[in-house]
């Protein structure tokens, strides 16, 4: 082989290596144009001091951070979303898979009564929460309605405002929306598990819970997993259905952190304090999914 | 030569003095119709209050001004409470993307120190409106119109919250010598909240639940208003005006969200959480024979203007010719009113300017408060004075006089720098009221984070402002 050759054949070997990433390039670019240059600008703006009445451009230190540490109502709207978090996220889980288990059996029209289960999650949630506010209307709700009919002709619960009664309803309408989308991806992982194995294990004995634990869910794990991260990010962002329903209220007893964010940020207009809460709440959640992630991966290994 | 020259300038002074004549006898709306056909084949955008406002403005202004001046207008609506919101952040982004703002008028202070509204002045003295602005009631010229001496925007719509209540239920014999014996006083429109409260109590004890007292908003954004009249004729201070801190968490705080919490309980089931519709459809089906309200539900209740299609969501009135006005506390609550403004970033100042001056102009602007959809309530002398406005249903010239009297009288909404944050805080503290947390509390939490925003804006600057609402008949005159 001569030099030329042997340069020639090395540079195509290189440019061949490097065309993948020129042709993701742009792609990429983009991406994280579009992606990190909130964050990164977000970031710059908490070390200013901007508002409504004051444009201080010039950097004011960790005044907007050591704010954080002092706001109580920040600190109540992250507990709030915590709690919605808790609760919502299990309880989607299991009723999808219950869904997913119920639909995997035979059934006339299967396919027609899987599109009808996923209506709630194609609709947008403002019509979903202000729906549900009509549903929980305390004179003219069919929920309150056939609680008179049906137990006590004079019970009244005004659901959006009673502190007692406002999470659940919030929970209620939450669910009801999502749990299809848990149920649609728990249906495709599980509709992947192979019935020879899970035959197999019932000729040898298995229960349907060891079936389930020890045949099924390490099949469809990776998928539960990447639903349960998309739909707890979802929750912990949750705006749309509380606003409607309840705009955060009673004061602000079901106020989350996007709620707190908008009042902060588009009605106050605290732009650089908003920046602080944002950056703090973008460093949280990344270490979260970061870990979270991990353990799937160690997860994944250890099972192969 | 000297002659010829006299002979011109005889005629030229003759020419000039009868250009004055006919601009003098041209009424302020003429003047803007014949001055913006200069504009004719342009476009503005005006941002206001949606649905129903954006209907109204549609039928009693826009598609005339078109028709007259050949300038084509665009409505950009938003709900009531994101319009301030909306104004910010287009003001901060300068987009012109509005040329005309309809503003409240307790955001004035805000949105002229940010510099998002621009001072029209000038115009007023070049197409000759301050004549026609004298016409405005006092307490819709005043703060609504000017800031720090500049004026900004005309005050385009009378919000003054008066008492509807039923005259049949309250002339009615038998009811009249119950309540006397029940509660010692003859049955009258009550002149204060306590006597309020006591009516709204004797109708729902002896007839609920084909009738209840009494009904009121008791949604967040709007209840606060309400609450507002009654703490401040309470002797109730939102600030000490020396140290700036917030007062609100007061005795007179308490015993006024005391009562607003108490008095839903002889209201309609579910009216802890009822918005405008629900109320209005209340009062006009007849289940109540009280509620504080806006001037619109007193052309409703008498069938005024309902039979246009964009009103078939208002229910069928049952009380027309029933209804009598009245005023709670002598001094009502005005709020919050609109006002009609330039946005500073418009590229067509003038343009916006005189659609500005045309739409609130006494003839127009009588003609808009006429249009069913406009929701635009009188606001000028010679609205309270038209033969037209008293002839739309028997009872009207009560209702204008009462609403001029209430003018008169009312007090101003709260406006200080921040006011959307501080109404924010406020709303909370009622809303947590309502639903269940002692009102002790939920204003030391109010009082609280009003301390933290006074501080934040600046005390000074904030007391400078406070003093300048106080003046303007923020608080009961004889406090």
């Amino acid at each position: 082989m001569t030099i030329a050759t042997e340069f020639g054949t090395r540079g195509g070997i290189l440019a061949e290596r490097n065309l993948k990433y020129v042709l993701i390039a742009p792609a990429v670019f983009i991406i994280l144009l579009i992606g990190l240059y909130p964050i990164l600008h977000s970031l710059v703006v908490s070390f200013q001091d901007v508002s409504a009445l004051f444009e201080n451009y010039g950097f004011v230190g960790f005044m907007n951070y050591g704010r954080l540490f002092g706001d109580e109502r920040l600190w109540y709207a992250m507990l709030h979303t915590l709690v919605i978090t808790a609760i919502a996220l299990p309880l989607e889980l299991v009723l999808g898979l219950l869904m997913a288990q119920l639909f995997l059996e035979k059934m006339p029209l299967r396919q027609l009564m899987v599109a009808l289960a996923i209506i709630p999650s194609v609709l947008s949630p403002v019509v979903v929460g202000a729906s549900w506010r009509l549903m929980f209307d305390d004179r003219f709700g069919p929920i309150n309605a056939a609680i008179r009919l049906l137990f006590d002709e004079s019970f009244s619960l005004p659901w959006v405002i009673s502190p007692i009664a406002v999470y659940p309803a919030l929970l209620i309408t939450e669910v009801w929306q999502w749990t299809p989308f848990m149920f649609l991806m728990l249906y495709a992982a599980l509709s992947n598990v192979d019935q020879s194995l899970e035959e197999a294990a019932k000729i040898d004995g298995a229960g349907y819970w060891t079936i389930f634990f020890r045949i099924a869910l390490p099949v469809i794990w990776p998928v539960m997993a990447i639903a349960l991260i998309i739909r707890a990010l979802d929750l912990v962002r949750i705006f749309d259905i509380a606003w409607v329903l309840t705009r955060g209220g009673p004061g602000t007893f079901t106020e989350t952190i996007s709620i707190y964010l908008y009042q902060r940020g588009f009605r106050q207009f605290e732009t650089s304090y908003t920046a602080a809460m944002v950056v703090m709440i973008v460093i949280v959640l990344s270490v979260v999914v970061v870990w979270f992630l991990r353990r799937m991966e160690m997860t994944g290994a250890q099972a192969r | 030569m000297l002659t010829k020259i006299g002979i011109a300038l005889a005629g030229a002074t003759a020419l000039a003095l009868g250009s004055v004549q006919t601009v003098a006898a041209q009424s302020a709306d003429e003047i803007a119709v014949n001055a913006a056909k200069q504009f004719s084949g342009s476009e503005i955008t005006i941002f206001l209050e949606a649905g129903l406002s954006e209907l109204g403005f549609q039928e009693s202004a826009t598609r005339k001004w078109t028709e007259l001046t050949g300038i084509e207008v665009n409505l950009v609506g938003a709900p009531t409470n994101e319009m301030y919101s909306k104004i910010v952040i287009e003001h901060k982004g300068n987009t012109g993307a509005f040329d005309v703002v309809d503003v409240q008028p307790q955001w004035m202070p805000d949105l002229v120190e940010m510099g998002a509204l621009e001072p029209i002045d000038s115009y007023i003295d070049k197409y000759g409106y301050a004549e026609e602005l004298e016409d405005i009631a006092p307490f819709y010229s005043g703060a609504w119109n000017t800031y720090k001496g500049k004026t900004y925007a005309f005050g385009d719509d009378g919000d003054v919250l008066v008492l509807y209540f039923r005259k049949d239920l309250f002339d009615d014999a038998n009811n009249q010598a119950l309540f006397k014996e029940q509660y010692g006083y003859d049955l009258n429109a009550p002149a204060d909240w306590g006597q309020f409260d006591d009516v709204c109590k004797f109708y729902t004890d002896n007839f609920a639940p084909q009738l209840y007292g009494c009904t009121m908003v008791r949604s967040r954004g709007l209840t606060l208003f309400f609450w507002m009249q009654q703490f401040k004729l309470a002797g109730g201070r939102f600030f000490d005006i020396e140290s700036m801190r917030s007062t609100i968490n007061s005795d007179a705080g308490v015993s006024s969200l005391q009562a607003l919490v108490d008095r839903t309980e002889y209201m309609p089931p579910g009216n802890a959480t009822w918005g405008f519709v629900e109320k209005l459809s209340a009062w006009l089906a007849g289940e109540v024979a009280m509620t504080v309200s806006w001037p619109a539900i007193g052309r409703w209740a008498e069938g005024v203007g309902t039979d246009h299609e964009a009103m078939t969501w208002i229910p069928q009135t049952t009380i027309a010719n029933k209804v009598g006005y009245s005023v709670v506390g002598k001094h009502p609550e005005i709020a919050p009113g609109f006002a009609l403004a330039v946005s500073s970033s418009s590229k067509k100042k003038e343009s916006a300017y005189l659609f500005n001056q045309w739409a609130n102009s006494k003839n127009i602007s009588l003609e808009r408060t006429m249009v069913p959809v406009s929701i635009r309530d009188p606001f000028r002398i010679s609205h309270y004075e038209s033969a037209e406005l008293a002839a739309q249903w028997p009872n009207a010239p009560a209702f204008l006089k009462t609403l001029r009297e209430g003018g008169e009288l009312g007090m101003q909404n709260l406006s200080l720098r921040s006011t959307a944050a501080y109404q924010e805080i406020v709303s909370n503290a009622i809303q947590a009221a309502i639903g269940g947390t002692d009102p002790q509390k939920a204003l030391d939490q109010a009082a609280s984070d009003m301390n933290d925003l006074t501080d934040r804006v600046g005390v000074d600057l904030q007391r400078d402002a406070y003093k300048a609402w106080i003046a303007g008949r923020g608080y009961p005159p004889e406090s």
